[in-house]
Order: structure tokens, then C-alpha cells, then sequence
């Protein structure tokens, strides 16, 4: 991968702008200038949208190489973003505090690998204090689970 | 002037109710952690908690969320001047000397102008925007749809303009913001767009996960597996009370950094930041001994860090008297005003004078507390910086699941938060400037049903907006900063201070 950086940023906007005027004319109403309809405002935005990527495309100051970027923790950044996912899966299944509980002993046990009393004192203190202080305190209505 | 001193009274008797001063205490406390902290600035600390406001009354509500952002401000310091690494990107200024400062065992006396300097500024900036924001709010009561339209689109390309780096680049990703934010059922015609089958995403994108997003979890995820991360400074904390010099030579860079902070601070775009560059800039300008700044002169910690709280509180003055965000912190504001059923503008200071008065009344007190918090109980902050990342970022990141559930009750949220993190991870990486997404999300209705509101009025023609006084004042604005960009773009000479801002705000 040695296309420049801009280059690279530049054509994901032109597609992303391609993407979003093909949608807006087959699914919404464009109307008039008069009466301007849903797809109006969408499509004036990617346009806009495709000509600043083809500036940044040709005319972008990064010269840096996609290859040069670092990516520095990259089993960090994966776990994390898994733990994003598994919430969204399970948030509303299993509860909160079952959810925070798993998640938190992944990054604090299996991660950043803490003593096992940290883990559980981190883990549970956190789960359980916070759900009191937004369920209970800030009456932040969050998710339970019968068995946790 | 009068009315003014009624409003004041008004002001002080609705903030000195017990609860609200608690919301008071409690924001300039969650402010202050908040900016100490590396990794989870302000606009981050606002959007998480603004689902917590949601059942509290408006006026507490915002001043617990501006208890935030001014706080953070006093608190970013702190980090600079023991850690050399700013709490929030406006207190880059303050590593320089702030942190020679601290090596050479003055921190004490750093900490401590900068947070009298910081007082100072805050409450001289409420001052300003008191008088202000009213007369400004009536001078806007004559703009109609046209006007609001270039008004906004005027600030927008200040933004895109004022942020550091390509100005393409910050327009890009303006126009991202605004179609993001253009997503769910348009309320003039009733069609759903961008929604994709999913019902939570008719009511549309809600700016707290995208803030959340772009600002919290893309911070962790850079952050969280880097090896590198700098240790605070181990140093007595003893002696704050700075030297009759020191206090000497403080008081006018704190002057100068005031005025030019609030001024600055008005205009859209990195202001805050701006404005403690231009402060830093002067300071080494116009003193006798220009070659102490860079080893520890107190002026280049005076000046920076009050320009960095006025530019705080004139940011509020075109959010509160115009209803126009100035940048992403202000439009969260703006987003949580909004949640609580008032349509922020010209006449939210008459029709919520409690609520604006209230808060002005709360932010002569939240200076005050800031003050305390931030010279005897310094200690307690400076601890917080001594806890590991590895036990604080999972911390972090729970809380921005939860922030981000809370708005809507909605795990679309979570997951439209987890996709604006990867965003945020991959924009830094490509130095793209994640504000104007934000700001974008906020404004896409207004600019939306401004334009459409201003065709209808003219039958089509887009001469209504050349043909307004005000509005053709403001697109001239507009177009003036654009043919400054394309001419410094196609001579390939970017303005040095970009460049400085660019890297600030890495």
C-alpha cells in the first residue's frame, strides 16, 4: 500500500458521495426549488461532498504512505471494539451489570492481566456501583437481568 | 443597565438554590477531573453525562454541563504544567513554560497563576458576556430564514477555516456531519432517509454518540495500547503562594490574555485554542526578556491560560443570544438545551430568562468554586493523575457505553457510537479534524430548514439570499475566507499558525 494518504482519505469520499447521490435519487423525493423534497438537501451535500474529496484527492498535502502509519496496540484496539460489539449484543439480553462484569474482566484480567483480587474488586465495584449510582441515584433507567 | 441588575438578582436568587448549587459544585468538580485527565476531554465528559440531565430541571442541567466545559478548562493546566501533555488541546500553550516551571520546582506557583489567571478571566468573561449576548439576541430577532441560513453557513466555513490543518479537509468533514445528521424522517414531508430499516434510526442520529464516538472512544482506542505514556512529575505541592514578582509580572499578561480570549473566543472554529497561541505570541512579543519564555516564564503561563477560559465563555455568547454553536462543545450544549423542549435563538434570553440569567449567576459562583478546587485541593487532582491508564481507560469506555445507552434507551446508540469510534480512530490517523462532524450533526436540521423555509419564500430563487442586507453580509464573510484558502492553497504556502494548530490539536 504506498498511495499517498490524501489519496487514499480523497476517493473514500468521492465513493461515499457516490454512494449517497445514487441513493438519494432512487429512494427520495428530489421535489423543486420551490418546494424542495427529502432527497433536496442529501443531494446538494454529496455533491458538495464529491468535489472536497476530489480536491483532497489531487490536491491533499499528506505525503506520507498508507505503509508508514503506525498502529501501535492493535490487540487493544480489537478487543476494544469487540467489547463495543458484544455490548450492543447483549446489553439488553443479559442486563447491565452482567454485560459491564464480562467486559470489565476481559480488559482487566485477560488484557492489562491485574492481580485476580483487582479484577474482581474492579470488576464487580464498578458494576454494581455504577448501576446504583444511574439506576438508583440518577434514576437512569438501565437494563437487568433476572439472574444478575 | 437596570434591567440588567434586576436580571443579575434574578440570576443569583435562581442559582443559589441548594440544588442547583449542587449542580454547580458537582459540574466545576466532574470538570476539573475531567480536564486533569488525559484521554477524556471535555466534549467527551459533556456528552456523557448529558443523558444524566435528562431528569433534571433545564436551568440545573446546563449548569451542571457548563460547570463542565469551563472547568475543564482550569483543569487541562494541570496536566500540562506536571505531565507536560495538555488536558484538553487548548492548554497546549501551558506545557511550554509551564512545564520548565515545574522542573525547576516551581509548580506550585505555575498551578497557581494559572488558576488565579484563570479566575480572573472567567469571571471578567461572564461580565462581557452579560452585557453582550442580550443586545445581541435583539439585534438577531430582525433575521429571518435567508439570514439564518448564511449566518450558519458563514460559520461553518469559519470553522472549517479556523480548525488546524486542510481547510478541505474540515469542510469534508463538515458536509459529513450534515448529512449524518440529515438521517431519519425529515419532519417537513414525513419520508424517512438513510434509516436503513431500523426504527431507533427514524428519530435520528443523536449527537451524544457521535460526540461519544469521535471523542471518547477513538481517544481510548489510540491510547489504550500505546506503551509510551508520560509519568506526572513528582513535586512538592507546598508552596503555591507565587512571589510578589511573580504576581507582578502575571498581572497584565492575565489582562491582555482576558480581552483577547473573549474576542477571539466569539469567532466559530478552534478559538480557544487560537487564542492562547495569539496570548503566548504577545506575551513573548512585547517582553524585555523574550529569552526566558521557553524556560519557565510565568507570563507565557498567565497570558495562555486566561485567554483559554474567556475564549470558553465567548464561545457561549453566539450559542446563547444567536443559537448559533461556534464548535463541537457548544453544540452539545446546544443539543441538550434542545433535548429539554427549548429552541435555542434570538429569543431564548427573553422567553428562558431564568434559565440564561440562572446560569450566568451559576458561572460567577463555578469560577469561584473553580478557584477553590484548584489551589487548596489541588493535591486531590494531581492524584488522579497518578492513576494508571490500564485501571482507568476500561473505566472510561463503560461509562461511554452507558452515556451512550442512556439517551434513547437504544443499543443503536452503542452501535452507532462503536462506528463513530473507528471513524474518529481512522480520521486521526488520516489528520482529518473530527470537530466539524459533530458541530455538523447538530446544525444539518437548522441549515436544512433554513434553506428550505427561505426557497419557499422566494418562490425558488436562491436571489433571496443575495438580496438581504444581513444575509449578504454574511455570505461575503464566507466567500472572503474561502478565496483565502484557494489562493494560499494553490501558492502551496499554508499559514504557519495552521500548522501549529494542526499539530495542537493532534
Amino acid at each position: 500500500m504506498n498511495q499517498k494518504l490524501d489519496r487514499i482519505s480523497g476517493l473514500a469520499l468521492i465513493l461515499l458521495a457516490v454512494y449517497v447521490i445514487i441513493h438519494t435519487l432512487v429512494t427520495l423525493p428530489l421535489g423543486n426549488h420551490f418546494h424542495p423534497g427529502s432527497g433536496y438537501v442529501p443531494l446538494l451535500l454529496a455533491l458538495l461532498l464529491a468535489i472536497l474529496g476530489a480536491i483532497i484527492f489531487f490536491k491533499g498535502t499528506l505525503d506520507m504512505p498508507f505503509s508508514s502509519v503506525e498502529w501501535p496496540g492493535m490487540i487493544h484496539v480489537l478487543v476494544i471494539m469487540g467489547c463495543c460489539v458484544f455490548s450492543i449484543l447483549a446489553f439488553e439480553r443479559i442486563g447491565y451489570r452482567a454485560t459491564t462484569s464480562i467486559i470489565l474482566l476481559v480488559l482487566f484480567g485477560l488484557i492489562e492481566r491485574l492481580r485476580i483480587w483487582q479484577v474482581l474488586v474492579l470488576t464487580f465495584g464498578f458494576s454494581f456501583g455504577s448501576y446504583w449510582v444511574f439506576n438508583s441515584l440518577l434514576k437512569v433507567p438501565l437494563p437487568q437481568w433476572s439472574l444478575f | 443597565m437596570v434591567d440588567t441588575v434586576s436580571n443579575l438578582i434574578l440570576g443569583f436568587s435562581t442559582a443559589f438554590t441548594p440544588i442547583n448549587l449542587l449542580w454547580a459544585c458537582l459540574g466545576c468538580f466532574l470538570g476539573t477531573v475531567v480536564g486533569v485527565l488525559p484521554g477524556i476531554g471535555p466534549l467527551a465528559g459533556i456528552s456523557l453525562l448529558l443523558p444524566v440531565t435528562f431528569s433534571i430541571e433545564p436551568t440545573g442541567g446546563l449548569i451542571l454541563l457548563c460547570g463542565i466545559y469551563y472547568g475543564a478548562m482550569y483543569g487541562g493546566s494541570t496536566t500540562s504544567i506536571l505531565m507536560r501533555i495538555p488536558g484538553e488541546a487548548a492548554s497546549v500553550m501551558t506545557c511550554i513554560d509551564g512545564y520548565a516551571m515545574a522542573r525547576k520546582g516551581e509548580a506550585g506557583p505555575a498551578l497557581a497563576i494559572s488558576a488565579i489567571g484563570s479566575y480572573v478571566a472567567g469571571t471578567v468573561s461572564v461580565i462581557a458576556l452579560m452585557f453582550i449576548a442580550p443586545p445581541l439576541a435583539r439585534f438577531a430577532l430582525r433575521f429571518g430564514p435567508p439570514e439564518y441560513f448564511s449566518l450558519l453557513i458563514m460559520g461553518l466555513i469559519i470553522l472549517g477555516y479556523m480548525t488546524g490543518g486542510s481547510m478541505a479537509k474540515n469542510l469534508a468533514m463538515i458536509v459529513l456531519g450534515l448529512l449524518i445528521g440529515l438521517v431519519g424522517m425529515d419532519t417537513m414531508t414525513g419520508n424517512f432517509r438513510f434509516y436503513y430499516g431500523f426504527v431507533a434510526l427514524g428519530d435520528g442520529v443523536s449527537v451524544v454518540p457521535v460526540a461519544v464516538g469521535l471523542f471518547g472512544l477513538s481517544e481510548i482506542l489510540a491510547t489504550a495500547g500505546d506503551p509510551n505514556r508520560p509519568q506526572a512529575i513528582k513535586t512538592k505541592l507546598k508552596d503555591l503562594i507565587p512571589t510578589r514578582d511573580q504576581f507582578k509580572r502575571s498581572a497584565a499578561p492575565i489582562g491582555r490574555g482576558t480581552i483577547l480570549g473573549f474576542l477571539i473566543g466569539i469567532i466559530p472554529g478552534s478559538a480557544h485554542i487560537i487564542s492562547t497561541f495569539i496570548s503566548y505570541a504577545i506575551e513573548r512579543r512585547i517582553s524585555k526578556t523574550p529569552e526566558r519564555f521557553g524556560k519557565g516564564a510565568i507570563e507565557g503561563v498567565a497570558g495562555p491560560e486566561s485567554a483559554n477560559n474567556a475564549a470558553s465563555c465567548g464561545a457561549l455568547v453566539p450559542m446563547l443570544a444567536l443559537g448559533v454553536p461556534t464548535g463541537p462543545i457548544p453544540a452539545v450544549l446546544l443539543a441538550a438545551l434542545m433535548v429539554h423542549g427549548i429552541d435555542p435563538g434570538p429569543l431564548f434570553i427573553t422567553e428562558h430568562a431564568v434559565t440564561f440569567w440562572g446560569l450566568i449567576g451559576s458561572m460567577y459562583l463555578g469560577n469561584f468554586v473553580l478557584l477553590l478546587l484548584n489551589l487548596p485541593m489541588i493535591g486531590v487532582f494531581v492524584n488522579f493523575l497518578r492513576i494508571p491508564y490500564q485501571y482507568l481507560y476500561p473505566t472510561i469506555l463503560m461509562f461511554c457505553l452507558v452515556g451512550c445507552y442512556a439517551v434513547n434507551y437504544s443499543v443503536v446508540d452503542i452501535g452507532i457510537m462503536t462506528v463513530m469510534g473507528i471513524l474518529g480512530y481512522f480520521l486521526k490517523k488520516f489528520e482529518y479534524e473530527s470537530a466539524g462532524v459533530v458541530l455538523g450533526v447538530v446544525l444539518a436540521p437548522i441549515i436544512e430548514r433554513s434553506l428550505r423555509q427561505s426557497l419557499a419564500m422566494s418562490h425558488g430563487s436562491y436571489a433571496i439570499f443575495f438580496n438581504r442586507p444581513i444575509s449578504i453580509c454574511f455570505l461575503l464573510g464566507a466567500l472572503a475566507l474561502i478565496v483565502v484558502a484557494i489562493v494560499s492553497m494553490l501558492r502551496k504556502k499554508e499559514a504557519l499558525w495552521r500548522a501549529q494548530l494542526a499539530k495542537a490539536e493532534k
